[in-house]
């Protein structure tokens, strides 16, 4: 067998043992071992094997991932999402849909503390969902919303999947933080749009809330506002005035969520323990998953898979732009059964390099990349956001909440239509800051 | 092995986790202050020494000492969705194969591992600044991937359980 034959069976070796219900961790592990020891030796396999799990473990630029999981789960246990949703909530809460419109922004805002989309819809489906109940929100909206909003989180700096994008690709964390800030604002307005149209056309989706007078109004915002603004500029500030590296910026996040949290007597000892719990749950899967599909992607290069993939795609007689399409559908399609996060780690040797072979900026691509991470979420039937959330509010069945969610599916396309065609959108700052 | 075996093997293999994952928590308390100490000590007189490598070190403790704890929180990715259709004995038939699979190879990892700590004691291989011995980092890591193995092993017992209490009706 050739390589590049080998390497397609190992692919699709890959999606029968992740259909046995294999962690995808593992999966990457086994296949990447097997593969490597079959083309080149089994004791080379094992070996670089073996320092790629120990230098992913014991590396200073990954510990980042850890800190900002951390720092966003030391948010969540000590409430502060509740405050900025309801200073989102006092400002909007009396449009139409403004419940609604509050959970879009306050992911957002939340979202420049933390660093993960599942945390941020977790966060919210604890804060906003019971709101709308009270206001008698359409279950399907109060939960759809709250699940699609996720990807906000990740869209505004600090952003998990961007650091893990940069780390994969060589790519510069920094500017991919950048990148992500317009498209992040971008979407919001378009999910703001979408839910507005919505409830315009259907107002029993979301009865009028109370009317807030505009001195409480200031009052909510600089309460809710001030903390994140502080530990926004702390982190991210920091990182682009050069004070700090993208890893230091995740202990001066976490560090700095923490001195909030404890000057305003809002987290407990326990809540602190559980910070801690989760995150190492979260890391350790994350690592895990990063060391695995580092040694996939290894073995993958000897097949020479990725860069005859790449020439392939370059030559073909069609658009770029319809590659992209094409590889957007993949994604598509992979997502509603392999969770966001392990698909594009899985994923990235392979595309990377034909998105920058077609031409398509690679800190753009990786702006698209965490959009297509925002599709995977909410798509049935593994969209993890979803689970999140259902898993949260206990009494809304996962159907309803994927019912939903396609309208903001279908906005997050269009959110990626219109950064195919004014790539500027995401490359703009990236662009002032590396002249 | 029966039963009340399997249930005293399984509380051995997840308290031995989450105690270790306890060591993680730490670490990662640590990393936080060994990081800021560095930055607030840079600033007004002068870095820290070794925090580079006092950092990855940390880093080894958080996510060997970490990654068997995911597992038995179940933690890490898994697609359910197909399997979960078929019948328990198959199940098990497929699961029995998967975490031979994943314990073989994880386990051959981790041997992997123990060789490079041998190699890095009998050379003597330290941190630059510290001079710290590299060698238990090695082990830690490689004792992060026996524990994950074991779950992986813990999951086989089980699935085999299953299957031979089926067989026996």
């Amino acid at each position: 067998m050739s390589p590049v034959q080998v390497g397609i069976m190992s692919i699709v070796l890959v999606f029968i043992l992740i259909a046995m219900r294999m962690p995808v961790a593992y999966v990457m592990l086994v296949v990447g071992i097997a593969g490597y020891g079959y083309l080149i030796s089994a004791e080379a396999a094992l070996s670089i094997t073996a320092s790629t799990i120990y230098s992913t473990f014991a590396s200073y630029s990954l510990i980042v991932v850890p800190l900002f999981v951390w720092m966003g789960y030391i948010a969540y246990h000590a409430g502060i999402s509740r405050r900025i949703f309801d200073a989102a909530y006092k400002v909007m809460g009396s449009l139409p849909g403004g419940l609604a419109l509050a959970t879009i922004a306050a992911s957002t805002a939340f979202g420049a503390i933390c660093g993960s989309t599942t945390a941020t819809a977790a966060t919210m489906s604890a804060v906003a969902v019971p709101e709308m109940k009270r206001y008698k929100y359409s279950r399907s909206l109060a939960t759809s919303v709250v699940a699609s909003s996720g990807i906000l989180g990740v869209m505004i700096p600090p952003s998990v999947i961007f650091i893990l994008y940069g780390i994969a690709t060589g790519e510069s964390i920094a500017l991919l933080f950048l990148a992500g800030i317009l498209p992040g604002i971008l979407l919001m307005f378009l999910f703001m749009l979408v839910t507005f149209i919505m409830v315009r056309r259907n107002p029993k989706l979301a009865p009028i809330g109370p009317k807030v007078r505009i001195k409480e109004k200031i009052k909510a915002v600089i309460n809710g506002g001030v903390e994140v603004i502080i530990i926004f500029l702390a982190v991210i500030g920091g990182l682009f005035m050069g004070y700090f590296t993208p890893t230091e910026a995740g202990a001066v996040g976490a560090a700095a969520t923490m001195a909030v949290a404890i000057v305003r007597r809002q987290l407990s000892w326990r809540g602190f323990l559980d910070s801690l719990r989760d995150s190492i749950r979260i890391s350790a899967m994350i690592m895990l998953l990063v060391a695995a599909a580092t040694v996939f992607g290894r073995f993958l290069s000897v097949t020479n898979i990725p860069m005859t993939m790449a020439v392939w795609a370059a030559n073909l007689p069609i658009h770029p732009f319809a590659v992209l399409a094409v590889i957007l559908l993949i994604y598509l399609l992979l997502g509603c059964f392999i969770d966001a996060l392990a698909l594009i780690l899985l994923t990235i040797p392979i595309f990377y390099p034909v998105a920058v072979q077609l031409g398509f900026d690679p800190i753009w691509f990786g702006v698209i990349i965490v959009l297509v991470v925002g599709m995977g979420v909410i798509t049935p039937p593994v969209g993890a956001n979803v689970y999140v959330v259902a898993g949260i509010v206990h009494d809304t069945p996962v159907t309803t909440i994927f019912r939903g969610s396609w309208p903001y599916l279908v906005t997050i396309m269009v959110c990626i239509a219109i950064l195919t065609v004014f790539p500027q959108i995401a490359l703009f700052l990236p662009g002032l800051f590396s002249k | 092995m029966n039963s009340q075996e399997l249930n005293t093997l399984e509380k051995v293999i997840h308290s031995l986790a989450r105690r270790t994952s306890q060591f993680a928590q730490f670490a990662l308390v640590m990393v936080m202050l060994v990081i800021v100490a560095n930055i607030l000590m840079r600033i007004w007189w002068k870095p820290l020494p070794g925090s580079y490598e006092l950092v990855e070190i940390l880093g080894a403790v958080i996510l060997s000492m970490g990654a068997a704890y995911c597992a038995i929180a179940r933690g890490h990715v898994t697609v359910t969705l197909l399997l979960d259709k078929l019948s328990k004995k198959k199940q098990a038939v497929v699961d029995i194969v998967t975490s031979l699979v994943s314990f073989v190879f994880i386990s051959a990892i981790g041997w992997g591992l123990l060789k490079f700590t041998k190699m890095s004691y009998n050379r003597g291989l330290e941190t630059s600044t510290l001079s710290i011995p590299l060698y238990p980092v090695y082990f830690l890591v490689s004792a992060g991937l026996i524990m994950l193995a074991l779950t992986a092993l813990l999951q086989l017992i089980k699935s085999i359980t299953v299957l031979t209490r089926k067989g026996n009706r």
